[in-house]
Parts: C-alpha cells; sequence; structure tokens
C-alpha cells in the first residue's frame, strides 16, 4: 500500500508539473482531478467502513481430528459502491495450548454493490481440543488500494475437535471379577430387585410374586399392594486420565492420553460395561466423573474433559478423587497418566478397588520409561518404585503414544 | 384484504389484553391458526398458556374444548365412542373432546401413548374413525396443545410423528418486569377474561385461511426455503432433520405472516422470522452434539447465517423487511 501511495503522489507531482509547464486550462484541470481524486475514493471508502457488515459463522461445531472445519466469513455489502478488495484475517488457536502460538490465515475478498458474498475457508487441527476462531481484522481498501480503513470483528466460533477413540476388539474385561459391589446409588426410572430400596408401591397385579406383597399396607388399604424394590446403578469400573503435564507446548501426549482413556471407555460403553469416567477438573479444583452408560454420556465426558483441559500444576488425582469418593469400591480402576511418581502410586492404593491398572502414556521405545525427571536422575526412586509396584499388586502397562491402537489391543489385563 | 388483515390485527389486540407482554408470541399463535397449523406450547407451569387459548377461542368465537390429559384418559375421550341405545337395537355416537374448533390439549406429554396418538389422525386430516365409521370435524380445526419441559418423571415425550404435526412449537416464556407489573395491576378484581370481545366471526377465520393460501410465493423463496431445510439434513450433528412436512409447514407460516403484515407475497424475513419456530421441535440432534454444548437453537440460527437469502424486488426497489403487526 506504502507503494500504491508513493506511485499516487509521483503521480500528482507529475500532473502538477503538467499543469505549471503547460498552464492550460485543461491541464489545470487534470492536475485538480488527480488532487481531489484520493479526497473522494477516502470519502467513499469511509462510507462503505460504515454500512459494511461482517460476521463469521460455522454449521460444524463438532470435527474429528484431521477433518476440515468449514468457516464461513460472510460480507454484506449494502451500498451502491462495489467493494474491490477486503482482506480478512482469519485467527485461530487450540485451548488445549494455551501458550503455542496463534495461527493466522489471511485471504481477499471482493463484493458487488447491494449484495452479500460468502466466502468459505476450511481449516484443519491437528490436535484434539477446542479451536476458538475469530476475525482478527478486516481491511477495506479503496479502488487504488492508496488508502485502507480496519475494522475489527467481535465475537469468536468455537469447535470441538474431537480425538481419536476405536472400540477394542479385544474384550479386555473378559474372565476378570464378576463380582458386583453393593451400590448407593438407585435408578429413578427402573425398579429392580434390591430389597434394601422400595422403588414403587402399586395395586397386585396377575403374576407378581407373593413374596412382594406388603401386608401390612394390603389390609389398611383392604387390597393387594405389591412393592417394587429399587434397581442399584452398579459401576464397579472406574477410568481415571490424569491431565497433567510438564508444559503446554506438548499437544502430542494430551491427545495420546485422550484417545487412551477415551478409546477404553468406548469400548467398554459399547459391550454394555457401565463404568465412571473421572478427571481433575482445573477449573473447580476437584475431581469429576461422570458415569457412562451410553453414548450421550461419553460426548457429555468429552465436553467436560475439553472444558476443563490439561493442567501444568502438580496435582494427585487418585487422592483428589479419594477425597470426594472415599466409600466408593470398584473390580477395576483404570489410572491413565504419563507421569508416574511415588505419590500417586500411594493414592490409588487407597481406593478401594480389587484390580488397579496404571497404563502408562510414554513417548519413549523402551517398555517402561519414567518422564519424570526427578525418578530418572535418581536410580534408587526407580527402584523404589519398581518395588512398591511388585508389593502393591498394581498392574502398570506401557503403551506407546505414537501407536495407542495397538498398544491397547495388546494389554493383557486378564 | 385490508379488512380481513385489520380483523386479525383485532384479534392479537384482543389477546394481548389477557396474555401481557407477548405480542410476537400471540402474532405467532395467530400466524400458525390462518396456515391451519397446530401448536405445541411447551413451557413452564403459570405462564398464560391455557389463558392464551381461551382468550383466542373468545376472541374468534370458536367453540373450545379443554382436556386435561392425565394418565388415565382414553382414546374414547378424544375422539368418542359408539353408545348402545336404550332400546338396544343401535349404536349412537357420543363425540370426544375434538369435536370443536379450538382443541386445548393441557398436558399432552401426561398421558399414554395410545390417547397421544388417538390425535394423529384428526391433526392430519380433520377426520376421526371410531369403529370404522369416519367423521369430519367442524372447521376450522385447531389443536394447542401444552406441555411441560419440568418434572419428566411419570411423562411420556410425544413421539416425532406426533410433534411433526404441530406446525410450530412455541415457548410463552416468564414475562419481564413492566408486564409483571401491569399483570399484578390487571388481576386486582376482575379476569382480564371478562374484557375479551369477538371480533370475528368462525366464518371470518375460514376466509382468512383461504385468502392465507393465496398469497404469493417467488420461485427463489421455495429455494430459500428447501436449502435451508437441507441444510438441517446434511448436518453431521443432526440426526434427524426437517421433514417434507416440516418444508410445507414453513411455506404457509411465511404466508401467513405475509397476510398479517398486510403483503399478498412473501419475502425472505417471513421464513426467517418463523424458521426456528417451524423446525426446532422437527430435529433430533447426535449424541455428539454434547460436546460444545450444541443446542438445536444454536445450529438454527447457523443454518440462518449460512443459507444467504435471495433479494426480492418488488416494482425495481427491494421487497420492504418490515411486519406490520
Amino acid at each position: 500500500m506504502l507503494q500504491n501511495k508513493l506511485k499516487y503522489i509521483s503521480i500528482i507531482i507529475f500532473a502538477g508539473f503538467l499543469a505549471v509547464l503547460y498552464n492550460d486550462y485543461y491541464m489545470g484541470i487534470l492536475f485538480l482531478a488527480v488532487v481531489v481524486c484520493p479526497l473522494v475514493l477516502f470519502a467513499v471508502l469511509t462510507y462503505i467502513y460504515m454500512r459494511l457488515s461482517i460476521e463469521t459463522a460455522s454449521v460444524v461445531h463438532v470435527v474429528n481430528k484431521g477433518e476440515a472445519i468449514p468457516i464461513s466469513v460472510q460480507i454484506h455489502n449494502p451500498t451502491v459502491f462495489p467493494v474491490e478488495f477486503i482482506s480478512i484475517t482469519v485467527r485461530f488457536r487450540n485451548s488445549f495450548s494455551a501458550n503455542l502460538k496463534e495461527n493466522r490465515q489471511v485471504f481477499y475478498v471482493s463484493v458487488d454493490s447491494r449484495s452479500a458474498t460468502n466466502a468459505t475457508f476450511n481449516l484443519k487441527s491437528e490436535y484434539a481440543g477446542y479451536v476458538i476462531i475469530s476475525i482478527s481484522n478486516v481491511r477495506v481498501f479503496d479502488y487504488l488500494k492508496i488508502f485502507s480503513l480496519k475494522k475489527k470483528i467481535p465475537g469468536e466460533i468455537k469447535v470441538a475437535v474431537l480425538p481419536n477413540y476405536y472400540e477394542l476388539t479385544e474384550d479386555l474385561l473378559k474372565d476378570r471379577l464378576k463380582m458386583q459391589f453393593e451400590s448407593d446409588y438407585y435408578s429413578d426410572t427402573k425398579s429392580g430387585d434390591d430389597p434394601s430400596e422400595v422403588f414403587a408401591i402399586r395395586e397386585y397385579r396377575e403374576g407378581d410374586r407373593p413374596q412382594r406383597i406388603h401386608w401390612k399396607l394390603s389390609l389398611k388399604q383392604d387390597q393387594l399392594m405389591i412393592k417394587e424394590f429399587s434397581e442399584p446403578l452398579n459401576c464397579s469400573v472406574v477410568i481415571m486420565i490424569d491431565m497433567g503435564i510438564s508444559g503446554y507446548g506438548e499437544p502430542d501426549i494430551i491427545d495420546s492420553l485422550l484417545e487412551c482413556a477415551l478409546s477404553l471407555s468406548y469400548s467398554f460403553m459399547m459391550k454394555g460395561q457401565i463404568h465412571y469416567f473421572a478427571w481433575y477438573d482445573s477449573i473447580q479444583g476437584s475431581a469429576r466423573r461422570i458415569r457412562i452408560a451410553s453414548e450421550k454420556d461419553f460426548f457429555e465426558a468429552i465436553d467436560g474433559l475439553f472444558s476443563c483441559g490439561p493442567y501444568v500444576q502438580d496435582v494427585n488425582l487418585a487422592a483428589v478423587y479419594f477425597a470426594e469418593y472415599p466409600n466408593d469400591q470398584y473390580t477395576d480402576l483404570f489410572f491413565v497418566t504419563d507421569i508416574i511418581s511415588d505419590v500417586k502410586m500411594d493414592s490409588l492404593i487407597w481406593i478401594k478397588a480389587a484390580g488397579r491398572q496404571i497404563i502408562y502414556v510414554n513417548n519413549e521405545n523402551h517398555s517402561i520409561g519414567f518422564r519424570h525427571k526427578e525418578i530418572q536422575r535418581n536410580l534408587s526412586d526407580y527402584e523404589k518404585l519398581s518395588a512398591k509396584i511388585t508389593k502393591t499388586g498394581i498392574s502398570l502397562f506401557s503403551v506407546n503414544a505414537s501407536d495407542i491402537k495397538s498398544g491397547l489391543e495388546s494389554l493383557k489385563f486378564n | 384484504m385490508d379488512v380481513y388483515n385489520e380483523k386479525a390485527i383485532q384479534i392479537i389486540n384482543e389477546v394481548n389484553k389477557v396474555v401481557i407482554g407477548k405480542r410476537d408470541i400471540i402474532c405467532k399463535v395467530l400466524t400458525a391458526i390462518l396456515a391451519k397449523g397446530h401448536i405445541l406450547l411447551e413451557d413452564n407451569p403459570g405462564v398464560g398458556k391455557t389463558t392464551m387459548a381461551l382468550a383466542f377461542s373468545k376472541a374468534m368465537a370458536l367453540k373450545y374444548n379443554r382436556l386435561q390429559f392425565t394418565p388415565d384418559v382414553l382414546p374414547t375421550d378424544v375422539v368418542g365412542f359408539h353408545l348402545l341405545t336404550r332400546e338396544g337395537q343401535s349404536y349412537q355416537y357420543k363425540p370426544g373432546a375434538v369435536m370443536c374448533n379450538l382443541f386445548l390439549a393441557d398436558e399432552i406429554n401426561r398421558t399414554s401413548s395410545k390417547t397421544q396418538s388417538a390425535l394423529l389422525e384428526v391433526m392430519e386430516e380433520g377426520k376421526v374413525t371410531v369403529d370404522s365409521v369416519t367423521r369430519d370435524v367442524p372447521k376450522p380445526f385447531i389443536v394447542m396443545a401444552t406441555q411441560n419441559p419440568i418434572g419428566s418423571i411419570g411423562t411420556q415425550m410425544l413421539p416425532e410423528s406426533q410433534l411433526d404435526r404441530f406446525m410450530v412449537r412455541l415457548s410463552i416464556g416468564y414475562p419481564d418486569l413492566r408486564s409483571e407489573i401491569g399483570i399484578l395491576k390487571e388481576r386486582q378484581n376482575s379476569n382480564p377474561l371478562d374484557r375479551v370481545v369477538k371480533v370475528v366471526e368462525r366464518d371470518d377465520i375460514l376466509q382468512m385461511q383461504n385468502m392465507v393460501e393465496d398469497v404469493y410465493v417467488h420461485d427463489t423463496i421455495y429455494e430459500y426455503i428447501t436449502l435451508l431445510v437441507q441444510q438441517t439434513r446434511d448436518n453431521s450433528l443432526i440426526e434427524l432433520g426437517v421433514s417434507p412436512r416440516g418444508s410445507i409447514a414453513l411455506m404457509n407460516m411465511a404466508k401467513a405472516l405475509a397476510f398479517l403484515s398486510g403483503r399478498d407475497y412473501v419475502i425472505p424475513n417471513d421464513v426467517r422470522y418463523i424458521f426456528k419456530d417451524v423446525a426446532a421441535h422437527r430435529i433430533i440432534l447426535k449424541p455428539k452434539a454434547r460436546v460444545n454444548n450444541i443446542t438445536v437453537d444454536n445450529l438454527l440460527d447457523d443454518i440462518l447465517k449460512i443459507v444467504r437469502p435471495p433479494k426480492i424486488l418488488v416494482r425495481g426497489k427491494e421487497a420492504d423487511y418490515g411486519f406490520r403487526y
């Protein structure tokens, strides 16, 4: 644009020079026209700038990783002047990588008079999480590209990029403990067989078991009344995802953790195994869990995870979870993490579970590597940890972050 | 047309005496009535759903029946039944609650699905079949159903087939501060329903409905409606999009809105104005939509932004986008 300005100034100088040189009426007019032209252009530009409306829209709010996110920018020009040149800068960033650089994309459009233009462009996110898209600035140029005015467009679009997750073919809980622990949570909608809680009382219907007759009430009512017992909502498996990371520049490891934990959860859900999915809510400072029985619950858990995101502070998820749900018992506990420490192991032991499995997601090639710098440095700590694993009966499985699917498939929990 | 248009505005004014501060909802209800549609009012208790229905029946001199839907209401209560006469030689038809002009189905989701289904035929065809005998219900026939979103235990959600038969689903919402003060003042010592006067006869409503049918729709508007509806079917977060019946409803509502605005042609803003009310209850989202807390309303807003409305020129000038009411 500076180049255009310089060019135009040279044209003015040249026109002025001609006007002085020839001292002619037409040359004077030409000089005046050349001088006035930018003023007119600026006035038109200002008018267009005031009337132009720009907004972003996207009908796609949830995509899978690597899928295109179509973003539409709508420019409405209600004026009689066409706009030749508008530059739009779109800014987007992944909310999981808060400290990573923002991406920008600039594109140019033109709009006819009294019409609207719909410019659509596609974005792609390599990593899971919320992608926040906004128009950082819109620059409207005049016809000669001498002047431009910058317009700020408020608002942003939030698109959720789902991590990869698979249904594992291997039945991970096959031949595991089949026992069900007693539950204090009962269904609000369905009756069951747990005599410790009465779900409803109703009139006798043919086929009802005599054991279910409420004799006292039947005598009072002068008709047979039936007790319907409650259905305990048993949830004997818990998956915990520890999203604690050493720094925000690690989107790969966050994706791998999500992929691993969600694949486990999805596989259990598909096999009808109702389970809890738990994580640390860094905003509330507490552990959150969702009981996953259907796809709706599964996606709600993803939404919860995305809203909280990873955290850099040293949080002991198992301890926080135990503090909130101290009396719960499980047959299986899966702890998905990328950092193993002595303290975390101790906390896992507090949670009442028949089987505790740590799924260690690592970037290294060897089977069990400890990314925790302290442990890596100190061999005695490493040995201490290994000894603890053997002593406590916690199973430790290592999954390579680059190939979660085959890593999980090859695990032999049984 | 102007005479009838004035009468329609009068109806709105009359109902507005009772349902204060909800003029846009009243307009939409009247629009649905003029478009020969049925209305589903979904809202919290005590916001004026029943009062609105009563006010409409009074202002339009319609025969009004109300049925409180409870778990023990039977299909025969709705459509009627045959009763053996005293002589025992023939059966006499005892009409059900639907044999009226304005049928208020109160708390429709509290009854069993078989009773809900009894309304299917009459809502679509304006006829009831009892013991293989089909009878017409009086014209105009409007079902105004209410359902309460709070207290889902013991309720039967309306199936998609039934929801699709409602032209619009509306929510009245709580009144604003000024309106609520007005309501309190109005209710001091009289029932405002007593002040609602008859504005039109039943035949006038039929005449208005016929006039709405004659409202002109340009090809670009048909295209616009189709594009909007197709967007609901192609969206990756929508399990069930708007049906062709929904497109027809959208067109009819847009025509009725044009009539209410004193125009004999539809403009894109007519379609935009009622699109969400017509489409929202016909859409089922995929579980994936739970991520990012996507609601049907959000998606429909985006669809309205994405699909560019056509430019309608009337005598060389862009069509007037204003609504008259």
